[in-house]
C-alpha cells in the first residue's frame, strides 16, 4: 500500500457518521447555547456593577445589621441577663441614671433598682448614710 | 491536496470579522460551511454517538475564543484542534464508562454484499481502529493533512508545534498505518 493509497482511505473515513448531521440544526444549536451563554454574561456584569451604585446602600444595612447581630451575640444573646439583671458585661457603674432607666425601661424592668445593687455600707459617704437612715426610720 | 473552499460566499476571515463585530448570521453560516468536515474529522478521530455533542461543543468553544484566532492557521484547521481538545476532555470525563469499540458496534450485515465491498470495509474498518489507535499527535497531524488536505505550516500552527515536528509525526503515523494494514 501505498501513501497517495492510504490517503484516499482517510478521506473516505468519518464519511458516513457525518452525513447523518444537520448543519443547519447544529448552526441552531450552537447559536441558541451561545446567545444563553451572553446573558448568562451580562447578568454576571450587571450584579458586577451594582456594588459601586445601586448595593452601597444595601451593603451598608446589612454592614449594621449584622454588626447588631454581632454585637447581641458578644453580650450573650437576646434576654441573657447577668444575676444583677443588667445585660452581661455592662456594670450600673458604667451607666448614666438616665441611661440606666432608659435600659430598665426598655425592659420592662419594673423592681426596684437599687435593690438589686450590692451596697456596703463603707461605701456611703456621710450625706447617703443619713439619708439611708432616714429612709429606715420612716 | 487542498482544503474544501466555499465556491461562492464571503471568505471565512469575513465571516469571522462579522462574528466578532456580533452579527450571528456569520457564526451560523461558519458551523454550516465547517460542520461537515469536522464531523469527519470527529467521526474518524474517534467520536461515536456522541458526534453530534462534540461538533456543537468545538464551534461554542470556537466562538467563545475567537479572539485568540490569529488566522495564521485556516479557519478549518484551527477547529480540528479545538476538536481535538474537546474530544479528549469528553474522554477524560467518560474514563470508566462503557464505551462500545469498534467490533462490539452495530456494523451492516457484510454476508449480502459482494466479495470486494466486504475486502474494502473490512480494509476501511482497520484503518479507522488504527488511526483511533495512533497517540493523539500524530493521529491529528495525519488526518488533517490526508483526511483534510492541510499544509504542514497550519497544521503546526494550529497544533502549536513546528513545521518540522509535523512532518515528523505524519511520517510515523503513515508508517504504523501501513504497517498495521499490511499485516
Amino acid at each position: 500500500m501505498d501513501e497517495r493509497q492510504l490517503e484516499r482511505m482517510a478521506q473516505e473515513l468519518g464519511r458516513e457518521q457525518a452525513r447523518d448531521l444537520d448543519p443547519e440544526a447544529t448552526a441552531r444549536a450552537v447559536l441558541d447555547r451561545l446567545r444563553a451563554e451572553g446573558a448568562r454574561e451580562a447578568w454576571w456584569q450587571r450584579i458586577a456593577a451594582r456594588p459601586r451604585r445601586a448595593l452601597a446602600p444595601v451593603a451598608a444595612a446589612a454592614a449594621i445589621v449584622l454588626g447588631a447581630v454581632f454585637g447581641i451575640q458578644q453580650l450573650g444573646g437576646p434576654g441573657a441577663v447577668a444575676e444583677n439583671g443588667l445585660p452581661l458585661e455592662v456594670g450600673m457603674d458604667q451607666l448614666a441614671e438616665e441611661e440606666l432607666s432608659a435600659v430598665l425601661d426598655s425592659l420592662e424592668y419594673e423592681a426596684p433598682v437599687y435593690e438589686l445593687v450590692p451596697v456596703a455600707l463603707a461605701d456611703l459617704n456621710e450625706d447617703e448614710l443619713s439619708a439611708l437612715l432616714e429612709t429606715l426610720e420612716g | 491536496m487542498t482544503v474544501p473552499v466555499p465556491a461562492e460566499g464571503p471568505l471565512d476571515a469575513q465571516l469571522i470579522a462579522e462574528w466578532r463585530s456580533g452579527d450571528e448570521g456569520a457564526a451560523a453560516e461558519l458551523v454550516r460551511r465547517h460542520t461537515p468536515a469536522l464531523a469527519r474529522f470527529l467521526a474518524a478521530a474517534g467520536a461515536r454517538e456522541d458526534l453530534d455533542d462534540l461538533v456543537q461543543e468545538t464551534f461554542f468553544r470556537a466562538f467563545r475564543r475567537i479572539e485568540t484566532f490569529r488566522g495564521t492557521a485556516k479557519f478549518a484547521t484551527w477547529l480540528m484542534a479545538i476538536a481535538s481538545n474537546a474530544l479528549k476532555d469528553l474522554r477524560r470525563r467518560a474514563k470508566g464508562r462503557t464505551v462500545l469499540t469498534l467490533e462490539e458496534r452495530d456494523l451492516p450485515d457484510e454476508t449480502a454484499d459482494p466479495h470486494g465491498e466486504v475486502v474494502g470495509r473490512d480494509l476501511m474498518d482497520r484503518l479507522e481502529r488504527a488511526v483511533q489507535g495512533l497517540p493523539p499527535m500524530q493521529r491529528d497531524v495525519f488526518l488533517m493533512r490526508a483526511q483534510q488536505g492541510a499544509e504542514y505550516k497550519e497544521i503546526a500552527e494550529a497544533l502549536e508545534t513546528s513545521v518540522g515536528a509535523a512532518r515528523v509525526h505524519y511520517h510515523q503515523a503513515v508508517k504504523r498505518l501501513k504497517a498495521t494494514l499490511e499485516k
